[in-house]
């Protein structure tokens, strides 16, 4: 055995040294205390004014849309009346936003809900796994 | 019960779960408290300085990087609260006296301390160490009882590797020079 196992062995032999029984409950109770002022705090994935901006944006949209589906004509009206401002032809431009909102308002209510219900687990399933990750 | 690795509680705190601290606590304290006690040699201060040393670690667990392992960072916390806490003491000199033992005398010391029962190599090498200063207690501690390697001591005390390698062979042998002293008339010179 060489010199330095020799002294490895000593210093093994006398082993640690012990602090007192209740080191780790008071190691732990300063933790605590200190998590207890700061808890972990936390941030939401999306803030309020993103939220906010958000609405106003759906808002907007919709009200735009909404208006545009009332002001265009249907059936035969719509081939007859043409309405131009500055050489835009709005009737032909909206035509395919029209089709769509027409067969939006056709979906059954069962099946919106039913796309409505995965988008919000989907979108819930991100908000877990971020925070988690976090 | 099955027992998770450091990063595993590391990654549970971080979550929130600051529970989970108390398994690295109860894992790492007693080498925590016995680095401490090295270098400050007082049981109260270096309980104080091993409780402060969890809580700096505690509260800087999210810059742990897993560049070394949780022990390497967190002893090196250690070393640094206990160091700071020594600093505010007045008697902290460093020993640079000459190390005045040949290599035959070495030899022998280290004979006659391995003649003795476990018991008594204990005393003697407790009482050998007192007269040690802090670093060279730390230092053998770190190398001899902890298993650190020479660059993992680096970084935790932060000379340089060269230097540590000198410093614990230096202070090896003024270990043995002072266990030569303790054992003069009780053992040695019945051999």
């Amino acid at each position: 055995m060489n010199q330095k196992d020799n002294m490895k062995e000593w210093f093994k032999e006398m082993g640690p040294e012990n602090p007192s029984p209740d080191f780790t409950l008071n190691v732990m109770k300063r933790v605590m205390s200190d998590w207890s002022i700061n808890p972990v705090k936390y941030q939401p994935i999306i803030s309020k004014r993103a939220w906010w901006t958000l609405s106003i944006i759906a808002l907007i949209i919709t009200s735009v849309l909404f208006m545009i589906h009332s002001s265009l004509p249907t059936g035969s009206e719509s081939e007859v009346l043409t309405k131009s401002y500055f050489g835009i032809d709005f009737i032909k431009l909206f035509a395919p936003i029209n089709q769509i909102i027409v067969k939006l308002n056709n979906i059954s209510p069962t099946v919106a809900i039913g796309l409505l219900a995965i988008l919000a687990l989907w979108f819930f399933d991100q908000l877990f796994d971020k925070t988690v990750k976090r | 019960m099955e027992k998770k690795t450091d990063e595993y509680y590391i990654r549970e705190i971080l979550k929130g779960d600051s529970g989970s601290f108390s398994q690295l606590v109860e894992k790492y304290h007693h080498l925590a408290f016995s680095l401490s006690m090295k270098l400050l040699n007082q049981r109260e201060d270096a309980e104080e300085a091993a409780e402060d040393a969890f809580i700096k670690a505690y509260n800087s667990l999210s810059s742990f990087q897993n560049g070394s392992t949780f022990k390497t960072w967190f002893f090196r916390i250690v070393y640094n609260t206990s160091i700071s806490r020594l600093r505010t003491r007045k008697n902290t000199a460093v020993n640079i006296d000459e190390v005045k033992i040949s290599d035959s005398e070495v030899i022998a010391t280290e004979n006659a301390v391995d003649l003795l029962n476990a018991i008594d190599r204990q005393k003697y090498l407790k009482i050998g160490l007192e007269h040690l200063d802090y670093q060279e207690r730390a230092l053998l501690e770190m190398y001899y009882y902890d298993d650190f390697s020479m660059d993992e001591i680096s970084v935790i005390s932060g000379f340089t590797v060269t230097n540590v390698k000198v410093k614990i062979h230096r202070s090896r042998k003024r270990l043995l020079q002072e266990l030569k002293v303790v054992l003069k008339d009780e053992v040695i010179s019945i051999l």
